[in-house]
């Protein structure tokens, strides 16, 4: 095993490395995947990858090397947060002594000419490049053919490897190319591959001369540095922090540069030249010329459109789309129910059958109340939920590896327009829904600030599958499973609504906030959209698995501790009198922390023993879950596992003799999972982020009001209206 | 003592040192990513 921190490991200065870089959704990261051996998530939507990762490759047996994995990038020059960790690591490389022995420049072969354009950016760097041209299965099925080697000679690459990491062969043959070049690397061409002439030249002439004086660049890294440095001024500022950080240059040399280019920008301008273009035009025209010779490569119509066209015709309609779409979350909302019901019976049983032989076989005294009531009871309790997040990530993972929730982020980019956002932050929202956490690390893809941080901010709202536990929990032990209208399953139906509920709450959430943050914001949607591909099985169920492993791992550390913890509130301090063991529970240390803070939750329906569920549900929320068997297990000691979905339903008020819990408390609990900030990490998170404070103080503050003014109108609403 | 007092006793200890950590560990920022890696993606397996 490889440990997480191994990923974002520093790379020394004696070590031999390489870096990886191209498109986003280029296969970049199952390239990663294949040198190393790690299992990265990859997947069929651009910003997969959104930060560096670092993994370590064998080439033979007397050779290690470390790899490093960039974000996905369309060139040097950051359009959003992940980008731009691609441009200051390329500056760094600039600017640095310890650069990578050899740069992977991932290519995907169906579209050479946007591909190549970062190629040719890193072909600028004066450091070996191996073109590792990917998808050509794709290109291989349409009998259609490029020609490497001319290919290799025109664009002075070190190598270029065609290979494809879908049918996983290729990989050889770049780890033997890798190995030549880092023991003989072959030397870069010092000259640009295109002309810069005319007044332009004259121009940038003096910015070229500038970078090839200070910085000891070969002509071809002047020129292309004072090319992009010009074009955009997000890399000049770049240009800055890193020459000030490494020393490189004076405070007053640094004002230098600045004067410089904002005369040659004057300049240009003038001439009519569009500084802003100027890169783009010049390696477009280059790659555009040397694309174009028949001779060399045949790549005309290498990606032909027609299937995944005339699917989108019917995927992205204006009107069927969104209808489709519908269709397809509650097909994978009812499946939560009804394929989970067999699975979950039988770990259901399996738990019940461990409790019963701790009973039989262990003496009694309290280390046995701990293991049957704390920790099997507990743990046990979650662990049923097992099946049916994995069904959720298995339904999840197939819409993203077939290409579909990019059609979603396009089809929804309209809607998202109107509450000011763009298509762009629906990838991370639908994310969301496996977990928050990713999700808010995806936003990295969304250029503009403002747009960002109002998606970290509702985020969370989409319902994560830590809430499926508590929503599946109260949905099976008081919502009917009926039919109603002869086809909707009334308890898949509820999940729906709790989804639904948090979704649209959140986009009308980004309405306000749009109105009151107050930021800049100038950004537009332009995604790639990738072609539909049949997911592929391995990567689906390695997901899966990982989910799965995690929310085992989650329930054997965590929530194991937290149900230990719990178990010793419950169960301390020991009854002096012979009190009955519901009046025990009730003045244990849990029950009092519990009654204290009753007065503030009973409006909303809930008893002591929920607020004790939702303090410690903090930690991650389906504690909630293994908090109630904790207490419902102490509470019936002696007695076996207990089932907490029975507990709730049948838990009596001892004064009144009538059910404690009913439906309108369920609707209302969970109409406060939907909204509330139960997550510890998802708060540590937006503090990462976000680099502040403040923000996820702000989220706690607002997702907490709101899920304790939804319960409250639920809950005395439904008593209005005669609900119990 | 009972050696069921002193197991409980010890595993409880164990416990709410364990929390304390993860809570901890939750706010540290270098560990912010590692946890969310483990919990979320497991992006961290290595087959060997």
């Amino acid at each position: 095993m490889t440990e997480p921190s191994e990923l974002s490991a520093p790379i020394a200065k004696d070590d031999r490395w390489i870096a990886l870089v191209g498109n986003p959704n280029c296969g970049k990261t199952a390239i990663f995947n294949q040198l190393t051996g790690l299992s990265q998530k990859v997947s069929n939507y651009p910003g997969v990858t959104v930060e560096r990762k670092v993994g370590q490759a064998r080439l033979g047996t007397d050779l290690q090397i470390k790899v490093l994995d960039l974000p996905g990038s369309y060139s040097i020059a950051p359009e959003s947060f992940d980008e731009r960790i691609v441009t200051e690591q390329v500056f760094d490389w600039i600017y640095d002594s310890k650069k990578p022995d050899v740069i992977i420049s991932v290519v995907d072969a169906t579209n050479l000419s946007r591909n190549l354009f970062l190629t040719s950016q890193m072909l600028d760097l004066e450091i070996p490049v191996i073109i590792a041209l990917n998808m050509m299965d794709r290109v291989k099925r349409k009998h259609q053919k490029i020609n490497i080697e001319l290919l290799k000679d025109k664009l002075g690459a070190a190598d270029i490897i065609p290979m494809s990491a879908t049918e996983k062969w290729g990989v050889k043959e770049l780890r033997d190319s890798i190995r030549r070049q880092i023991e003989h690397p072959t030397p870069s061409t010092p000259e640009l591959p295109f002309r810069i002439i005319g007044s332009v030249n004259e121009v940038l002439s003096p910015l070229a001369a500038s970078f090839e004086k200070d910085f000891k660049s070969t002509p071809r890294l002047a020129w292309s540095q004072a090319l992009r440095i010009v074009a955009h001024e997000p890399v000049f500022d770049i240009f800055v922090q890193k020459v000030s950080a490494m020393q490189l240059g004076t405070p007053e040399k640094i004002k230098d540069y600045q004067n410089l280019r904002q005369k040659i920008i004057a300049r240009l301008k003038s001439l009519g030249i569009n500084a802003q273009t100027l890169e783009a035009s010049y390696r477009y025209g280059w790659l555009d010329i040397l694309l174009a010779d028949g001779e060399s490569l045949v790549i005309d119509n290498i990606d032909d459109p027609s299937r995944s066209e005339r699917v989108d015709k019917v995927l992205t309609h204006p009107v069927f789309g969104p209808i489709i779409f519908l269709g397809i979350l509650y097909f994978i909302f009812h499946s939560i129910f009804s394929w989970a019901t067999l699975p979950m019976n039988l770990i259901d049983s399996g738990v019940h059958a461990v409790g019963d032989f701790i009973i039989t076989n262990m003496p009694a005294g309290i280390l046995k109340d701990l293991i049957v009531e704390g920790i099997v009871g507990g743990v046990g309790a979650i662990l049923i939920f097992l099946p049916q997040i994995l069904i959720l990530v298995f339904f999840l993972t197939l819409l993203e590896d077939s290409g579909y929730m990019s059609r979603v982020a396009f089809m929804l980019d309209r809607y998202m327009t109107k509450v000011g956002l763009h298509g762009r932050s629906m990838l991370p929202l639908m994310t969301g829904y496996a977990c928050a956490i990713p999700g808010i690390m995806a936003t990295r893809t969304i250029e503009s600030w403002k747009e960002r941080l109002i998606t970290i901010l509702i985020l969370p709202l989409m319902s994560c599958s830590a809430r499926l536990p508590v929503y599946t929990l109260l949905i099976a032990a008081f919502i009917p499973a009926k039919t109603v209208f002869g086809f909707v399953d009334l308890q898949g139906f509820t999940l729906v609504l709790m989804y639904f509920l948090g979704t649209v709450t959140a986009l009308l959430l980004a309405v306000v906030f749009d109105k009151f943050i107050k930021l800049e914001s100038t950004s537009s949607f332009i995604m790639e959209m990738p072609p539909y591909r049949v997911p592929m099985m391995l990567s689906v169920t390695r997901q899966v698995y990982n989910r799965g492993k995690a929310f085992l791992l989650n329930a054997g550390k965590i929530i194991m501790t937290m149900s230990i913890v719990l178990w010793f509130l419950v169960y301390f301090p020991r009854p002096e009198s012979n009190l009955n063991n519901t009046s025990h529970i009730e003045n244990s240390y849990a029950g009092k922390v519990g009654r204290l803070i009753e007065p503030v939750i009973s409006p909303l329906g809930f008893d002591w023993k929920i607020g004790v569920g939702l303090l410690t549900s903090f930690a991650a929320r389906e504690v909630m879950v293994s908090t109630l068997a904790t207490i419902y297990n102490v509470e019936g000691r002696g007695e076996g596992v207990i089932s907490v979905s029975e507990a709730l339903r049948s838990d009596t008020d001892p004064e009144t003799g009538l059910p404690r819990y009913g439906i309108l408390m369920a609707i209302s609990l969970m109409v406060y999972y939907v909204f509330a900030a139960q997550c510890m990490a998802t708060f540590a998170i937006v503090r990462e982020e976000t680099n502040s404070w403040k923000w996820p103080l702000f989220m706690v503050f607002y997702m907490t009001s709101l899920a304790y003014l939804s319960s409250l109108i639920v809950y005395q609403g439904g008593r209005l209206l005669g609900f119990s | 003592m009972d050696f069921q007092i002193i197991a409980v006793i010890v595993v409880v200890i164990f416990a709410i040192g364990y929390v304390i950590k993860t809570v901890i560990r939750q706010f540290s920022s270098s560990e912010v990513h590692a946890e969310c890696e483990k919990c979320c993606t497991s992006k961290s397996e290595k087959k060997k």
